[in-house]
């Protein structure tokens, strides 16, 4: 019962909102140099004044006033997470063994690890900064002439050493190292050079700069007030880093630096054209990635037990598989929602291909492919969705439902409630097919009808995709699977035949558009979204139900936003 | 600075026998030896061995009277140290009760702290009044690692076997309220962590080159502490909390560089410690081999503890809502699943069986090694207080935070001298035991968690 009035809350709450925004710029041919966004949550910018409103989508009468504008990100210092870690040492000393796998690992609150404010800070967290910088450092000072980009004997050692501390540390720092600093790391240089020589002195500048609150920390101490009540500007650096860390889980690069330094990063439309640049660049490739593997929690692949037959290799496929459709999709092909619902197009290799019964494939390559026929639609009936929300040795119907609602749809969590006894569901058997015996001790009567009534029809739809996310197209017993249903509690209810109807049903659904929105949000801001919020949730929202809305446009959109512009 | 000056001067107190007169104001058990050590002069110890899902109070609960008591089945590894063990039945986790939400991160966030946790209800409200979000406040180890503030290389070590390690489904330790410490779960790094050369450490062959290592690296920490100290002026008041616990750290990092050569600390007098028998390696193992990980985990504990390396751990064997499947335990369901099935269900009985059996081997085993280091007339179980503890009270047939089931191994140096009894509660909070505990270690204490949930110790313990 609770479970359903906060729905029909959560709904309204998104459709109440009655602001307008800029309306979306048609799709654009010139491919993705010209992705074009929405302003999302915005008030103006830094130095690009936006067009004033022109009407939203049904043509309503601007009312700017319902509009709040959003939050800033959370103020509190970061430090990089154990993703960013990683990726920022192999972009430094080309290490990509993946040091900080071992840290302790992230805590966040919207179940992104960007959110992370790191577990505590106690003397293992420090610990494992000291042994990694002890042990990188080490690794790296066995090939100087790759770290150091000089020839110390060529140089001269003391010229080559202020060159590296200078040019390195302003990677490291991710902005320039400054005269006391130099002095500082020079001396350290100094010390350590005449105890061990050269290489120890440099080995020893470089363990320092790793365990320094400038590389460890996202350090934002903020240029000036921003333009309005609460809003602090950030320096070009601390600009150049977000975006880095937001599109590569990386510190910057040398050309995001330098447009920091020449005033390349001042206004919005500057700070979109290197966002834009960011997305479609190789590195941009983790953001997607990285969103939709936590989004759909496929790291847990790494540790299900599905039987014999589910190896390690496959559950790496697996996640690949997942890994590669939305990078392909949204980076390369701006897709948006209903795309990357109903795609035929997935990316194989030879062991998916036996799953899906694509015949010819071999190798462990990926390739593209197309799935004909009518099992396979989207990312939902993929082999490592099917997988995840399973038991051991059979598809879960409660989980695949629970699944959509909670995570596709966004609602809220959906558990027994207190005290709930959980009825043992008897086996499939002559009389009764696996989907009636779950239907008779969770649909019939309460406290479990509720929400079993929402979450097992959407779930009973993928009853033919097995534990491994295999097809039957009958059960045990040589029966038929029933896999129709009907949805209900959204904006798009109604009856499906199976799984094909129901995806079609929830490519098209508001609520689920808004949902990717708010989940973008998190991970970009993040944080939860707010009240405060709304504005900025309905742009997101609206952005995707705009004819062809573009995911790319959304991720920049929010690079651009006011939460995102200032702390 | 307040926090480093009172650390010193209990650092100072830890190592020496002195009663100094202010101490004797302070109710200690035993005025004669330093808080938290023995009335033999070996280190208390204590530690926490939590798991999660609920008990399965058929399973569980034990047959007959305070001394007859005769043992479940899953306990058959535990029966031949009977005579170490109090089994503490019938306590409500008061915290639990005091606040609310989803019950699996309720319970998670209470059993240890004995404070109403911090609810997310905005984020996740729903049908559940929304998640906890962590503890409110200190845990129970935590406090005797602040009260005490022990000498050693590890102010406390925190192990997480299967299921997340962070968050407020998979946290067992707290700082501090919001302060989550999570646990290692691979325990090769925990391995380099407590004897490698690593920054952490000092240990080497050489004892020349060991030195130098250490030299080098306090001389790089200082210099880094001087970057954090430099940034510090520059920040607001929030961020510079953190940034000064960050250089608390390096501090203390750089303190116990110096204090751990050229050789592991040992309790005085202790025919165990120095370094063969400290540097020995537990058998390697990987995540695919689940059991040998377990007890390369508990031989860890059971190394740190003998090498005097920490003197507080947490192990923590599952998640709450932990779906793990047991499957070398020929078990093909996950463990949260089973946690919600009812009483009647025989099969889920059976397996629940197997997975608490496995735990109880684990502490067996834990128990057998501690009982093999000899300190003194007895052993480091003599001195030691293993709190078994659960983040629920019945998993099945609902989620309760009531009728929990408790065991203590162990005698905390003198402080809980009669084993081998079992004794019943109807209803009294677990922060009393908590505060029996806190005596236990010589700490002064009316109440531990919320004062408004109870106060004092439990009796008849």
């Amino acid at each position: 019962m609770k479970a359903s009035v906060a729905l029909s809350l959560a709904a309204s709450l998104t459709l109440a909102c009655s602001g307008s925004i800029e309306p979306m710029p048609g799709p654009q041919a010139g491919g993705p140099a010209d992705i074009a966004g929405p302003s999302i949550g915005g008030s103006g910018g830094t130095g690009s004044p936006s067009k004033p409103p022109v009407g939203g989508p049904g043509g309503a009468a601007p009312t700017p006033s319902a509009c709040k504008p959003a939050d800033p990100l959370p103020a509190p210092l970061r430090r990089l997470t154990r993703r960013e870690y990683n990726n920022t040492i192999a972009d430094l000393i080309g290490d990509t063994s993946g040091p900080a796998n071992s840290f302790s690992p992230e805590a966040g609150s919207t179940g992104f690890d960007t959110a992370a404010d790191g577990a505590a800070l106690n003397d293992k967290v420090v610990a494992n900064y000291a042994t990694a910088a002890e042990t990188l450092a080490r690794s790296a000072a066995k090939n100087l002439p790759a770290l150091m980009g000089c020839d110390p004997v060529a140089m001269g050692e003391q010229a080559c050493a202020t060159q590296f501390i200078a040019r390195f540390g302003r990677r490291v720092f991710r902005r320039p190292v400054s005269t006391d600093e130099q002095a500082r790391y020079e001396a350290l240089f100094a010390s350590s050079r005449q105890l061990g020589g050269f290489a120890a002195g440099i080995e020893d500048v470089l363990r320092a700069f790793l365990m320094s609150p400038q590389f460890l920390y996202r350090v934002e101490l903020g240029a000036g007030p921003g333009p309005r009540a609460g809003l602090t500007k950030l320096s070009p650096y601390e600009m150049a880093t977000r975006l880095s860390l937001f599109f590569w889980a990386a510190g910057p690069d040398d050309e995001l630096l330098n447009a920091a330094q020449s005033g390349g990063l001042n206004t919005v439309v500057q700070i979109k054209a290197q966002a834009q640049r960011l997305l479609m660049h190789e590195k941009g490739g983790r953001l997607v990635r990285d969103f939709y593997d936590q989004w759909l929690e496929a790291d847990a692949l790494d540790s299900l037990f599905r039987g014999a037959t589910f190896t390690p290799t496959l559950a790496g496929s697996m996640r690949q598989e997942i890994q590669t459709y939305f990078d392909q999709l949204i980076r390369q092909r701006g897709a948006g929602w209903s795309e990357l619902m109903t795609s035929r197009t997935s990316f194989v290799n030879d062991e998916l291909a036996r799953l899906y019964e694509i015949p010819g494939i071999t190798g462990t390559q990926f390739r593209e492919v197309m799935r004909q026929g009518d099992r396979h639609r989207g990312f939902l009936t993929m082999p490592g969705i099917m997988t995840l929300r399973a038991f051991p040795n059979e598809g879960s119907p409660i989980h695949r439902g629970k699944f959509i609602r909670e995570q596709v749809m966004c609602e809220p969590k959906l558990m027994p409630l207190a005290g709930v006894v959980i009825p043992k569901i008897p086996p499939a058997d002559a009389g009764k097919t696996s989907r009636q015996q779950l239907e008779e001790k969770t649909q019939v009567v309460e406290p479990c009808k509720t929400c079993h009534t929402l979450m097992n029809p959407p779930g009973f739809a993928f009853g033919k995709f097995d534990q491994v996310g295999g097809w039957h197209d009958v059960d045990d017993q040589k029966r038929p699977i029933d896999t129709a249903g009907t949805l209900s509690g959204t904006d798009v209810d109604g009856s499906f035949q199976g799984h094909v109807e129901l995806i079609e049903r929830l490519a098209g659904s508001k609520q689920a558009n808004a949902c990717v929105g708010k989940l973008w949000f998190r991970y970009a801001v993040a944080r939860m979204e707010t009240a405060t919020d709304d504005c900025t949730m309905r742009d997101l929202s609206d952005a995707f139900t705009t004819a062809k809305g573009d995911v790319r446009s959304v991720i920049l959109g929010l690079a651009t936003s006011d939460a995102f512009l200032y702390r | 600075m307040n926090r480093m000056n009172r650390r010193a001067v209990l650092r100072g107190l830890a190592g020496t026998s002195i009663a100094l007169p202010w101490l004797e104001a302070m109710n200690m058990r035993k005025a004669h030896a330093a808080p938290g050590m023995s009335d033999t002069g070996f280190p208390k110890r204590f530690i926490v061995w939590a798991t999660c899902n609920g008990f399965h109070p058929p399973i569980w609960d034990p047959s007959g009277g305070e001394t007859d008591f005769v043992m479940r089945p899953v306990h058959k590894a535990l029966e031949p140290f009977k005579k170490d063990l109090v089994i503490v039945a019938g306590l409500n986790d008061a915290a639990f009760g005091a606040s609310h939400g989803d019950l699996h991160s309720r319970g998670m966030c209470t059993f240890m702290s004995g404070t109403e946790s911090i609810v997310n209800a905005a984020a996740n409200g729903g049908a559940f009044g929304g998640e906890s979000k962590a503890s409110g406040g200190i845990t129970l180890d935590q406090e005797i690692v602040k009260r005490l503030a022990p000498n050693t290389k590890f102010p406390s070590l925190e192990m997480t076997f299967i299921g997340a390690a962070t968050g407020p489904y998979g946290t067992t330790s707290y700082l501090d309220a919001s302060k989550p410490l999570s646990g290692s779960k691979d325990p090769n790094a925990v391995f380099n962590r407590l004897f490698s050369g690593g920054a952490g450490g000092g240990a080497s062959a050489d004892p020349a080159t060991a030195a130098r290592l250490v030299a080098e690296r306090r001389s790089i920490l200082d210099g880094v502490g001087k970057t954090y100290q430099g940034l510090l002026p520059k920040l607001g008041m929030a961020d510079r909390d953190k940034v000064d616990s960050h250089l608390t750290q390096i501090r203390d990092l750089e303190k116990r560089l110096q204090v751990m050569q050229p050789a592991p600390a040992a309790p005085a007098g202790s025919p165990v410690g120095g370094a063969t028998a400290c540097l020995k390696a537990p058998p390697a193992s990987s995540a695919s081999d689940r059991p040998a990980q377990a007890a390369a985990f508990v031989d860890l504990l059971g190394t740190a503890i003998a090498c005097d390396l920490t003197r507080v751990a947490t192990m923590q064997w599952e998640m709450t809502t932990g779906n793990s499947v047991y499957s070398w335990l020929g078990i093909s369901r996950g463990h949260h699943d089973m946690s919600h099935d009812g009483d009647e269900r025989s099969d889920t009985v059976a397996e629940l069986t197997k997975i608490h059996t496995f735990y109880v081997e684990q502490l067996a085993r834990l128990v057998t090694r501690l009982k093999s280091i000899p300190e003194g007339n007895g052993t480091a179980l003599d001195n030691t207080i293993i709190l078994h503890v659960c983040d629920l009270g019945r998993g099945n047939n609902g989620h309760t935070g009531t009728n929990k089931f408790h065991m203590l191994l162990g005698h905390g140096g003198g402080a809980l001298k009669n084993g081998g009894r079992l004794l019943r509660y109807t209803g009294d909070a677990n922060n009393k035991l908590f505060v029996s505990i806190l005596h236990m270690f010589d700490i002064p204490a009316n109440t531990f968690g919320d004062p408004s949930l109870s106060s004092g110790p439990l009796a008849r313990l």
